[in-house]
């Protein structure tokens, strides 16, 4: 009998772990939500809602709705709906214009506060209105099959999940870099670019080279392509590790970031022409081309980030921090931001093709 | 004295370690100004200190067996000793009732939301007042499952957060604020309450409790430097603005079995919450026992786990009332009047009564 009461007991406390099964909802009254746009205009947010949908039209399972402020719009969302909304599985937060530019402190206490919201959720900004693409037929067919930690592996743009913003913004007080969904004239859905945050709101956007030059910085590109011409045929290379060694030295007048790059990759589409000589010689060339077209990106990249717009993207002020305390305390006082218009950056490139795809048959 | 079967001091350690723990799951602590690195030396420090905090009660039992301080104290100072029992009685249920609260107050503010407290009140009493009256063995049986559970999850959450730990997070001592750093060991000290239980548990070891306390304060320690290194170099500052931060670390930590481990987190701060409860509403009813000798046991259970339910209804939907709890347990009086104050009063007790007797 105090087996069985036991028994029944450890039941009863693994049951506390049901807190999916509390209330009856049918599948018909419940909104399963797959995406989340939100669009900030005439100071009202308008919530976008993709609800997952055996519907063969996209259109007919978007739920949107305005309100006051972002908690308001969800909540109306739920009342004009009917059902009961569940954000467990929203894999994408797509962040309009409007409401990135009214600062993304609300979107965050929206993600920060509520449960359901899965911390593994990418979160992308549009320099247009969330709804819009939400409301693509592109969109509906795709947004469960973006790959977007793929896209960031190829170094065509960065993937950051909700956790990952969160952190961020937190911890570099409101500086942050999302990826950037972009709509051609075909309603063909990209997402190539990426945008630099400063202060909650998006201050300047990467192309993608520069995004392909940020990611090496991050050391982020586990499979980027670079393209160089050889004898006038192109050849791909592929760049599958890199490491970046980052030495600050201050100066009132400019300060010198040396950055070191070392990357290695493989070689396809590698002619068969010419002697072992030839080749070797040509390998040198591409290699040499890699390093040239991986200093410009990332160079690009910091100027217009750092230089240009005092972004820190890459953790200067935590760097100095780490090194050297008076510095670090005389920079507060001066003002890190001059410090950062005035840096200039000495890049170095050591990159090496380990597999020249020449093979053995 | 507690006239259940004897348990051996690896079990009183890690039973202990696995109600310590609890606090650390889901506690938040104060926004102290340290890094990664002072924390993890508070911490070392705090355990030393709590393992000195065990030093009055070995001083006092001495060589003896099947003894605990309080029954010492019948024995010396029976006035005092009573004193003694009915604080230990009140801090138990104190302590039962604000681990009850916390408990209610996590799961309705992060998973059940807008739920009543008795949902989760009665059934965990229940579950208590059942393996309360099983016997110190059943927890201590209990504890050994969890503990193993436990530390594997700890390892596998840390391990998995170690994709977004970032090395900037583990900030040089030199920045860290000292008086902070102070007041951080101070609270771990503080939160170190299982050495109010192990003064009555001590008499159920099978060996030597020094054994039983140095299994719980390295354990302990182990695994409070693991959690508290994993959530400040995973979250950095972020870890201030949330609630919950290790909850938050096992909701985001996926493998290829798993999309998130908060589950496997939420079965085991279940059963982390039953032991603790556990410990204390064992204390506090063998206190209960010392005090009044009622004829059935079963009266002691029912009077605590009136006390219990009561009180804890009353603090668990006020987040003002968790607060002023959590300050009165940082102001360490529990401890020092249970682990310091009376012991030490026994021991002069006892000291003067062996001057009396050799002049006699």
């Amino acid at each position: 009998m105090s087996k069985i009461v036991s028994v029944f007991l450890a039941t009863v406390l693994c049951s506390f772990a049901l807190c999916s099964c509390t209330s009856t909802t049918q599948m018909r009254d419940r909104a399963i939500i797959e995406a989340i746009g939100i669009d900030y205009k005439d100071g009202k947010y308008t919530v976008s809602l993709k609800e997952h949908t055996q519907s063969e039209k996209g259109e007919e399972g978007i739920i949107t709705s305005s309100g006051k402020t972002l908690f308001d719009a969800l909540k109306n969302a739920e009342a004009s709906d009917g059902k009961q909304i569940f954000y467990g599985h929203s894999g994408i937060f797509l962040i309009g214009k409007g409401a990135a530019l009214n600062g993304m402190q609300s979107v965050f206490d929206f993600m920060n506060s509520n449960y359901q919201i899965s911390l593994n959720a990418s979160v992308l900004y549009c320099n247009s209105d969330a709804k819009k693409i939400i409301e693509l037929e592109e969109f509906s067919k795709n947004n469960s099959n973006f790959s977007i930690d793929r896209i960031e592996e190829r170094g065509k743009s960065v993937d950051v999940t909700v956790i990952e913003a969160l952190k961020t913004s937190y911890n570099l007080n409101g500086q942050f870099v999302l990826p950037l969904v972009e709509v051609d004239s075909d309603n063909n859905i990209k997402i190539e670019n990426c945008v630099v945050f400063k202060e909650n709101k998006p201050k300047i956007l990467l192309n993608s080279q520069e995004t392909m030059g940020l990611n090496l910085l991050l050391g982020n590109i586990r499979d980027g392509v670079f393209v160089t011409k050889q004898n006038g045929k192109n050849i791909s290379v592929n760049v599958v590790s890199q490491n970046c060694d980052i030495d600050i030295i201050y100066d009132d007048a400019v300060t010198n970031a040396n950055i070191n790059i070392s990357a290695h990759g493989n070689v396809s589409e590698f002619g068969t022409v010419g002697d072992a000589g030839e080749r070797k010689a040509q390998l040198i060339n591409v290699e040499s081309d890699v390093e040239k077209q991986i200093k410009e990106a990332v160079l690009s990249a910091l100027e217009k980030s750092v230089t240009q717009k005092q972004c820190d993207i890459l953790y200067f002020a935590q760097r100095i921090k780490k090194s050297d305390e008076s510095l670090y305390k005389k920079l507060q006082k001066k003002s890190f931001e001059k410090m950062l218009s005035n840096m200039k950056f000495n890049i170095t490139v050591d990159f090496s093709i380990r597999h020249s795809g020449i093979q053995v048959k | 004295m507690l006239s259940k079967p004897k348990i051996s001091a690896m079990q009183l350690g890690v039973m202990l370690t696995v109600s310590r723990l609890f606090s650390m799951f889901t506690y938040k602590s104060r926004a102290y100004e340290i890094g990664a690195v002072t924390a993890g030396i508070c911490i070392a420090v705090s355990m030393l200190i709590s393992f000195l905090l065990f030093v009055p009660l070995f001083i006092l039992i001495g060589k003896k067996s099947d003894v605990n301080s309080s029954d010492l104290g019948y024995i010396n100072t029976s006035g005092f000793a009573k004193l003694f029992s009915f604080s230990m009685f009140v801090i138990c249920i104190f302590l039962s009732v604000e681990c009850l609260t916390h408990f209610t107050f996590f799961m309705s503010s992060t998973l059940y939301l807008s739920s009543t407290p008795v949902f989760f009140l009665l059934p965990i009493l229940v579950v208590v007042v059942f393996i309360c009256r099983k016997g110190i063995e059943a927890v201590a049986r209990l504890s050994g499952m969890v503990f193993v559970a436990m530390a594997f999850s700890i390892i596998l959450i840390a391990i998995l957060s170690l994709d977004i730990a970032e090395s900037f997070n583990i900030e040089p001592i030199k920045y860290d604020n000292f008086s902070h750093a102070v007041l951080f060991t101070l609270d771990k000290v503080a939160h170190t309450t299982e050495i109010i239980p192990f003064l009555i548990l001590c008499e159920n070891v099978k060996g030597s409790i020094k054994k039983s306390a140095i299994v719980f304060v390295v354990l302990t320690g182990i695994f409070l430097e693991i959690i508290s290194f994993i959530t400040i170099t995973a979250l950095g500052e972020y870890r201030k603005a949330i609630l919950f931060p290790f909850y938050t670390l096992s909701a985001m930590s996926k493998n290829s079995l798993t999309d998130r481990m908060s589950l496997v987190f939420l079965v085991l701060w279940v059963f982390m919450v039953v032991i603790r409860l556990s410990i204390y509403f064992t204390v506090a009813v063998e206190n209960v026992n010392h005090l009044m000798h009622p004829s059935k046991k079963i009266i002691s259970n029912i009077l605590c786990a009136t006390l219990v339910f009561v009180f804890a209804l009353f603090t668990c939907e006020n987040i003002v009332s968790i607060d002023k709890m959590y300050k009165l347990i940082l102001t360490g009086i529990p401890i020092i009047l249970l682990a310091v104050f009376f012991p030490v009063v026994f021991i002069a007790a006892k000291k003067l009564r062996r001057g009396g007797e050799s002049n006699e």
